[in-house]
């Protein structure tokens, strides 16, 4: 089963599905930190089955962000 | 993060600070690069007078500033390198630190670098980490710089 991007979004920050869009940004919010950015990449790794680089963690800085991150490692979106 | 003091601090004021700091043996301070770009500042003070190395305990202060660099794991990239220095290196026994009750994203990274809480005093809360926890925790964190 394919969980949408936003689903992985809204769970990892703790925050409603409706608040996420493309251009939600790190630090945009308050929930969006550096702790919750590490839970983010560890559920978006479990949840796609990849192993990203850290530069594409350090990249990864909006929802689109990580769009365009995720779909360079193939990952169905 | 966050300063302790937020007072404005003039040029003066500034070039006294570095004149004196650079004197001090039991203090150390070094300024964060990210891609070319001065990004923020970490130090280590010593309770003591004398080298900053071996000392039992040293008081951390880590602080980003807005850049155009500034990106989701600068924070955690800049305590790990403190923290590394304060342990590995220069052999400290104990580095505590002091958090602003409302920066609940510095005490929740804190928290993951392993601090334990040891007080709360005048809006802050001071925090204090030892050497066995720090290495748990930086196994953990590590695998986010591969």
């Amino acid at each position: 089963m394919t969980i949408a991007l936003e689903q992985v979004f809204a769970e990892a920050l703790g925050i409603d599905i409706g608040g996420v869009s493309d251009g939600l940004a790190y630090n945009s919010i308050p929930q969006w930190d550096s702790v919750a950015h590490m839970g983010l990449i560890a559920q978006l790794e479990d949840h796609y089955g990849v192993l990203l680089d850290t530069d594409d963690i350090i990249d990864m800085s909006s929802v689109g962000k990580a769009r365009e991150i995720l779909a360079k490692y193939g990952a169905s979106l | 993060m966050q300063m302790v003091s937020q007072t404005r601090i003039s040029p003066r004021q500034q070039r006294q600070w570095f004149t004196v700091t650079r004197e001090r043996r039991e203090q150390q301070h070094w300024v964060l690069w990210c891609k070319g770009v001065r990004t923020g500042y970490v130090n280590l003070k010593g309770e003591y007078q004398g080298e900053l190395q071996g000392q039992a305990i040293a008081d951390a202060g880590l602080y980003l500033g807005n850049s155009t660099v500034r990106h989701p794991m600068l924070a955690v990239a800049a305590a790990l390198s403190q923290l590394d220095q304060g342990f590995d290196r220069l052999n400290i026994g104990c580095i505590r630190t002091l958090v602003r009750e409302n920066n609940s994203s510095a005490l929740r990274l804190n928290e993951q670098l392993g601090y334990r809480l040891i007080g709360q005093e005048c809006g802050f809360f001071a925090l204090e980490l030892l050497p066995a926890d720090y290495y748990a925790a930086r196994e953990r964190l590590r695998r986010f710089f591969r």
